[in-house]
């Protein structure tokens, strides 16, 4: 790693890259609002690069998404993924400071997060310490070794993470284990967290490789939106990234699961004095062209109390306490809708109930469907707003989808989603054959 | 009432803080924070005089407003401990003269919501809706609390969604030992009771009782207003004014006083037969003007200690392994505290409290400057993150607004936070250290873990074991606990 001041200014930074060291990078500029352009760049070594210039913002955000997960293990070393994320936080190697440490130093907001087919890294920091944020990233991503001797340690911290949550919520419960139910024998259904066992089979052998294979620079995009110099932000990034050597291309997932067949229903491993319903569809994976009519239908059939699943539960017929879509923007694979029932409600009830609302979309007067439309659109423009919200969802739709222009919001685009093209995805995914539901016993 | 499970459930680095940061600034820079250009408009709104306080914003096409009615929790006699909440979830179904399907209809139709929360201090009508029907919205709101929907079984469906979702919140150990702790600090005053109430009391909440209740608060309340949108703080009085009138009464903000901390090292176990987790809380009281520089110092001062995995309390997870999170915290509140929160297993947890107890220790002279001075970039960026849009700006204005504070006080956070000096982050540490007013709740299974907490406690230190039953009770005015004193 090169070392930077902590404290350049960063227009200097920037007239000093941008004059001898301009990158050689494929490029492209988009509209990601009127008058916001997002500059896409491909450096030579694969890495992908956004950077959006918000001269406004408070904060300035850098996601780092890679496209690795609990989808890429493999029986016997489950959770891996998950794990390994928590030793990109340790020293690259023996003796060295940490990211904890560093991160610390330089006041950075920081946090990570391993999903099913991806796994996100990333800070909020002052504008001046953008320089060193690049650079301690790189360093992180380029040389990191895993040993045993800083395993041991977060292997205890990520039984903590099992003990608060699987063992101690029983909504997590529910939540690990309708993957389970819903996709046995596929990764999806060992979650992201891995089977218990799994977590002291991990060496730090294991974690190399998982490193070695998945973190490469062709399969990783780094975000950065706030108050940037596009040309200088590159030019940093080129500096510091450029010389990652790339790796294998990395072959396209071929594990789609399937559809289900009948519906799946079970009960959750955790009692609860209180019973809870979580419901959820297999949902296909997304494409740039159909995102935004899966998500419009999401939101048209659970998200929050103008939801069809809430007018009908929750104000028709008086069966539940609380009805909404459940973990939206963190899994994929499942269209969920969780649900507190009321007391001496029966789990089949809600079940049943909750079916005849999305049933119920056909019905829809035309004046209720466009309404949708204008309150995902405004809903959508509201996280637009946010420094951080924009950042993730960009890295979030090139990981997910293969196009972060899925997260280019556009209000005319929403309006012009058609009924026929909502209808057609409830009947094909929301229908009861595709449904798993877990309840507490 | 608090909602179930439907925040972010990940898999992170970092577990989620353990409680909401305060509102606070939006602008940073390294060498002098820029003041914040948000303008907050105050206007006494036509025809009651309750204050407006509103900001112009047109970057999305909706106004979002909040009328703070002061009929809380705290004025709910005890025995209906949660009453408020019930309150809030029958004047979210709208007014009796509308039929439930169009009243949620014709919302809906007009791109608008409106939804009741109630608070320790408040009730409160949170509505999002198009600038031409801020009049008629105002009017239903109005309309709605003159009008509650009790009759034909509506309070005792009412009371049942309550009581379910109270029950539930039972289910998270985390949630009830915040629960709990946060009441139990200021022994279940009124004013440090939380609208959740207790399944008991609840379920005893009648018609007649609920009726004359809000009769009594809802009449002529005292209220104020806070409103952001595409449009001028003038014309937002004239559309809500007329249709509030002759009901609001001004909100004049006095907090109440604080009362003395209690003396004496508190803990408390609550069993929770079969729990392999155990919860970890700590709060103590601190005697803070919010509105002047011992709270950011505070602030700093805890964040320095446990913001972040960097941070001291950190190392009991990077260096001993011992937790997936440790952190600590200054709470804002009315009555402020600070906190610390963590969790773990059986043999892990008497480690986690008597190491929290050394490092606050350890730290009673205070933070160095470099600790400082990285506590202080993250919390800038923390308020700066979180007041970047409309809702969330005029959020944090209403909530300086509720605990007496000035409007603009949220914008100024970035300059009172970049004052902090070392010395003035140092002050809060000698206080901490001591823990002599601490409160410690722990819950798990008492059968296991109590004697190892009591080997990780001082001698002298009482532990009083409740169930969940007892602590109900225990709020409720009853007191029953088996205690036990370490020799």
């Amino acid at each position: 790693m090169k070392p930077v001041p902590a404290r350049i200014p960063q227009f200097l930074l920037g007239l000093a890259l941008a004059a001898g060291f301009a990158p050689p990078a494929a490029a492209a500029t988009h509209q990601y609002a009127p008058g916001v352009p997002l500059h896409h760049h491909t450096l030579p070594n694969g890495l992908q690069v956004l950077l959006l210039p918000l001269p406004t913002s408070p904060v300035t955000t850098m996601h780092t998404w890679v496209r690795a997960g609990s989808r890429d293990e493999r029986p016997g070393i489950t959770g891996i993924a998950h794990l390994f994320e928590h030793m990109m936080f340790r020293p690259v190697r023996p003796g060295a400071k940490s990211y904890f440490d560093k991160a610390s130093e330089l006041g950075l907001d920081y946090n990570a997060s391993t999903r099913f087919n991806a796994t996100d890294y990333h800070e909020t920091f002052k504008p001046s310490a953008l320089a060193r944020v690049v650079a301690m990233d790189a360093e992180r991503f380029k040389h990191l070794r895993v040993t045993d001797e800083l395993l041991k340690i977060e292997r205890e911290a990520v039984r903590s993470e099992y003990s608060t949550k699987l063992d101690a919520s029983p909504v997590v419960d529910l939540w690990f284990q309708i993957y389970r139910k819903a996709f046995p024998g596929h990764p999806y259904g060992w979650h992201i967290v891995g089977e218990r066992e799994d977590l002291d089979r991990i060496g730090a052998a294991d974690c190399n490789r998982f490193f070695a294979t998945n973190y490469t620079p062709n399969n990783t995009m780094i975000v950065i939106a706030g108050p940037i110099e596009p040309r200088a932000t590159l030019a940093l990034i080129n500096r510091e990234w450029g010389d990652w050597k790339r790796g294998p291309a990395k072959a396209p997932w071929t594990n789609e699961p399937r559809p289900g067949t009948a519906p799946v229903f079970a009960k959750g491993k955790l009692a609860a004095p209180t019973k809870y319903v979580l419901m959820g569809w297999r949902i296909p994976e997304r494409t740039r062209a159909d995102r935004l009519v899966h998500d419009l239908t999401d939101f048209i059939l659970f998200n929050e109390r103008t939801s069809l699943a809430a007018k009908r539960l929750l104000d028709e017929k008086h069966l539940a306490s609380e009805a909404d879509s459940f973990n939206t923007d963190y899994d994929i694979g499942l269209s969920k809708l969780f649900v507190v029932p009321n007391a001496n409600v029966a789990p089949a009830t809600i079940v049943d109930e909750a079916q005849a609302a999305i049933d119920g979309f056909d019905k829809l007067p035309d004046a209720d469907f466009q309404a949708y439309r204008e309150y995902f659109g405004v809903f959508q423009r509201e996280r637009q707003l946010k420094t951080q919200e924009v950042t993730k969802a960009l890295g979030r739709a090139w990981a997910y989808d293969g196009d972060f222009r899925n997260a280019i919001v556009d209000p005319r685009a929403v309006l012009n989603v058609s009924r026929a093209a909502v209808s057609k995805v409830v009947k094909t995914t929301y229908r009861p054959t595709n449904r798993v539901t877990l309840v507490t016993p | 009432m608090k909602r179930i499970a439907l925040s972010l459930i990940a898999l992170l680095l970092v577990p989620a803080p353990a409680v909401a940061h305060p509102p606070a600034g939006k602008r940073m820079a390294d060498a002098a924070p820029p003041k914040m250009n948000v303008p907050v408009a105050r206007i006494a709104l036509p025809g009651s005089g309750a204050p407006l306080y509103a900001l112009r914003d047109g970057r999305l096409p909706r106004v979002w407003w909040h009328l703070y009615l002061e009929a809380g929790e705290r004025f709910v006699p005890t025995k209906y401990a949660g009453m408020s909440t019930v309150a809030a979830d029958v004047l979210d179904q709208g007014p009796a003269s509308m039929k439930l399907a169009d009243y949620r209809q014709h919302l809906f139709r007009q791109g608008a919501a409106i939804g009741w929360e109630a608070t320790n201090r408040f009730l409160i009508a949170h509505v999002k809706c198009r600038p031409d029907q801020l009049a008629a919205m105002a009017a239903l709101v109005r309309r709605t609390a003159r009008e509650p929907r009790l009759a034909g079984g509506e309070l005792e469906r009412a009371r049942d969604r309550v009581l379910t979702l109270r029950r539930a919140l039972d289910d998270d150990m985390r949630q009830a030992t915040f629960m709990y702790g946060k009441q139990k600090l200021y022994e279940f005053r009124p004013e440090a009771r939380m609208p959740e109430g207790w399944p008991s009391s609840i379920a005893a909440i009648g018609r007649r009782d609920l009726e004359s209740w809000l009769s009594a608060h809802l009449a002529r309340p005292a209220a104020f207003l806070a409103a952001a949108g595409p449009v001028a703080p003038a014309r937002l009085a004239q559309a809500a004014g007329p249709a509030l009138a002759g009901w609001l009464t001004p909100y004049r903000g006095a907090r109440a006083a604080m009362p003395p901390a209690p003396t004496g090292r508190r803990v408390v176990l609550i069993d929770k037969p079969g729990a392999t987790d155990n919860q970890i809380y700590m709060l103590t009281p601190m005697a803070v003007d919010l509105a002047g520089p011992a709270a950011p110092a505070a602030e700093v001062f805890f964040a320095g200690m446990g913001r972040d995995l960097g941070s001291r309390l950190g190392a009991l997870r990077v260096k001993r392994g011992l937790t997936y999170g440790a952190n600590s915290g200054f709470r804002p509140q009315e009555w402020p505290s600070w906190y610390f929160y963590s969790f773990g297993g059986i043999p892990q947890t008497p480690q986690i409290v008597a190491g929290a107890f050394e490092l606050f220790a350890a730290a009673r002279t205070g933070l160095s400057a470099d600790e400082v001075a990285r506590a202080k970039d993250q919390l800038i960026q923390d308020r700066a993150g979180d007041l970047e849009t409309p809702p969330e700006q005029i959020e944090a204005v209403a909530g300086a607004v509720a605990l007496g504070l000035p409007p603009d006080l949220p914008f100024r956070a970035p300059g009172r936070l970049a004052a902090v000096t070392t010395e003035a982050a140092a002050r809060p540490a000698a206080a901490a250290a001591s823990l002599d007013h601490a409160l410690l709740v722990v819950m798990g299974d008492a059968s296991k873990i109590q004697a190892p907490l009591t080997e990780a406690l001082p001698k002298g230190t009482t532990i009083s074991v409740k169930s969940f039953a007892e602590i109900e009770k225990e709020a409720l005015g009853g007191l029953a606990s088996r205690s036990t004193t370490i020799e």
